[in-house]
């Protein structure tokens, strides 16, 4: 919990501090700051597992608000690291004021609120807490017409999800009579067991599912997503793939599998069509384009259908693959979008052609692309395999179907990943200009390199962490 | 007359048909309309749907938690509602319209 308060208020003090100086100036405080608040976070998790007490009563917030167990601790812990690797890599060319990196920060506190929710007030204020820094960051290139298109299409849809998630949260509240969501598991499993099927419950879980589908754009409600991470600036489409992504499945994960897991029978298969079509559907889109900047945005699609496949399993498992899966894709999107940005310098447009040439410019700049696509196409010895085992084993014993159109996504996921090696390697002109490193730059690109090979080769290293979620 | 009189006389089911009319109409509103400032008012007409849901099933139970949903909701939609109101204010500067269906450059 102290981590939480650390972030609010340094990001209250970044913004106070940067609104005359140069945003890269406010690294020195921003990168220290988190460095900080994942300390707190890593003694809050040893607390967890010497104290070995059950989690939902280890640090009960008065009113019974938030929760911070080790569910909570664990993908607030990946929340920062990833914000720590957005910070590192995409600050270098930025000369306006520190008011981006400190809304981003603001949104990071709503993250952490998401990841530690026990009360629906608080994961309505989380959800909006990072939601509304995201809609101005959005739009934070303000005379570019394709930035405000993706701000406010961001905006429209992101009101109108949170007012079906609300209405959802009216009727979970008519029908359970309670915001707890210790309590409204109660009230399901106490009308379960005397046979009484609440209407309101059923409507309610409907849609608030439709509004989290919304939120981590999963099939019927993600056609928002490709043109919003397409237009944004390229920092606030890789803090959008990942911090966004890693707090909506976390709270996603927490609401169905900790408030409504007695209610499995009823929303399971429903999440499992939903997580199908995704994948079939951002993979296929996914080939389809042009721009490398969409393909990635529609294979972040394809991500998210994976993902859910966490939600369905059993929660112990699920919590894990769904930790490693969000480690891997947090850290290998966050080198591809850097490099994405690079090559486009002084390029119009995010095409494959950025790339032409640079295998023979760049040993390591090659072999870190090299890496990360491994590692999201799920190729084993990087994380995204561990991740993705993770996530199928899950799930194969109850909907055996999902596995196998799962495993047909994946197979086609290679035909996009692997075509940015045909410009990168084979092509013989020469499209890229040097780029070159900053010393910073060098170390965040080590770590995510560093966690895609590590926890690729040995997985244990974070499933061995030896404490029971939930 | 009682002050709870009111929500006594009523049954709670015509609380829970009119703010899903109240819903719907946002709803249906904000997937036809093409104005950028209507679909705002839509939604807060969906918003203004769940609050009134909200203290119907509140005073019904006698319980306060659902009211004070209602006040994070509408402290919320506030903000949200100046955020959004920023970024159509930003939109029309340079492009001289609220219509979302111009909005169609982003593409493939």
């Amino acid at each position: 919990m102290t981590s939480l308060l650390i972030l609010f208020i340094g990001a209250i003090f970044v913004l106070y501090y940067g609104i005359r100086k140069a945003e890269s100036k406010s690294l020195f405080i921003t990168i220290p700051l988190l460095v900080v608040a994942l300390g707190f976070l890593i003694n809050d998790w040893k607390g967890v597992i010497e104290k070995n007490i059950p989690d939902w009563q280890t640090r009960l917030v008065p009113a019974n608000m938030l929760v911070w167990d080790s569910t909570a601790i664990a993908f607030s812990i990946v929340l920062v690291l990833a914000l720590m690797m957005v910070f590192g890599l995409f600050s270098r060319n930025n000369h306006a004021g520190a008011d981006l990196p400190a809304l981003m920060l603001f949104s990071v506190c709503g993250g952490m609120l998401m990841t530690s929710f026990s009360n629906l007030i608080m994961l309505f204020l989380g959800i909006e807490c990072l939601s509304i820094p995201l809609y101005v960051l959005a739009g934070s290139k303000k005379s570019d017409l394709a930035s405000n298109e993706s701000a406010v299409k961001y905006f429209l849809m992101g009101a109108f999800s949170t007012a079906i998630f609300l209405m959802g949260c009216a009727f979970i509240y008519g029908g359970s009579g309670s915001l707890e969501l210790e309590s409204i598991n109660r009230a399901i499993s106490m009308l379960s067991h005397i046979g009484i099927k609440s209407n309101l419950i059923s409507a309610g879980v409907m849609l608030l599912m439709a509004g989290m589908l919304f939120k981590v754009s999963a099939f019927p409600f993600h056609f928002w997503s490709p043109d919003v991470y397409d237009g944004s600036p390229n920092r606030t489409t890789v803090f959008m793939a990942t911090v966004v992504k890693i707090a909506a499945f976390a709270a996603f994960f927490r609401l169905f599998n900790y408030g409504l897991n007695d209610m499995k029978g009823f929303w399971g298969m429903t999440l499992a069509i939903s997580a199908a079509a995704t994948i079939i559907f951002g993979n296929i889109s996914a080939i389809r384009q042009h721009s490398f900047k969409r393909t990635l945005a529609y294979s972040s699609v394809a991500h998210a259908g994976y993902m859910l496949m966490a939600i369905l399993a059993i929660p112990v498992d699920g919590f894990w693959a769904l930790l490693v899966y969000l480690l891997a894709y947090a850290s290998s999107a966050v080198c591809v979008f850097y490099l994405l940005d690079r090559t486009a310098e002084g390029k119009a447009g995010f095409d494959f052609e950025n790339f032409n040439g640079l295998g023979k410019q760049s040993k390591w700049l090659s072999l870190l692309l090299v890496v990360s696509m491994f590692s999201m196409a799920g190729i084993p010895l990087t994380a995204g395999f561990a991740g993705k085992y993770g996530l199928f084993s899950g799930i194969v014993s109850s909907y055996p179907w999902l596995l196998i159109i799962a495993l047909l996504g994946s197979a086609i996921s290679i035909a996009y990943y692997f075509r940015v090696f045909k410009n990168a390697f084979f092509s013989s002109e020469n499209g890229t200009t040097k780029i070159s490193i900053g010393m910073l730059e060098v170390v965040f690109l080590l770590i995510s390199l560093m966690i895609t090979l590590v926890v690729g080769c040995w997985p244990a290293v974070i499933t061995s962490l030896q404490i029971f979620p939930g | 007359m009682n002050p709870d009189s009111i929500f006594n006389t009523l049954d709670i089911s015509h609380y829970i048909y009119l703010s899903s009319v109240l819903f719907c109409i946002g709803l249906f509103g904000v997937l036809t309309r093409r104005n950028a400032i209507v679909l705002l008012m839509c939604i807060e007409l969906m918003l203004n749907a769940v609050n009134l849901l909200f203290v119907a099933f509140s005073s019904y139970m006698g319980d306060a938690a659902g009211q004070l949903f209602v006040f994070f909701i509408m402290v919320v939609a506030a903000a949200e509602a100046a955020v959004g109101l920023a970024i159509i204010v930003m939109i029309y500067r340079n492009t001289r319209s609220t219509d979302v269906g111009l909005f169609d450059k982003l593409k493939g």
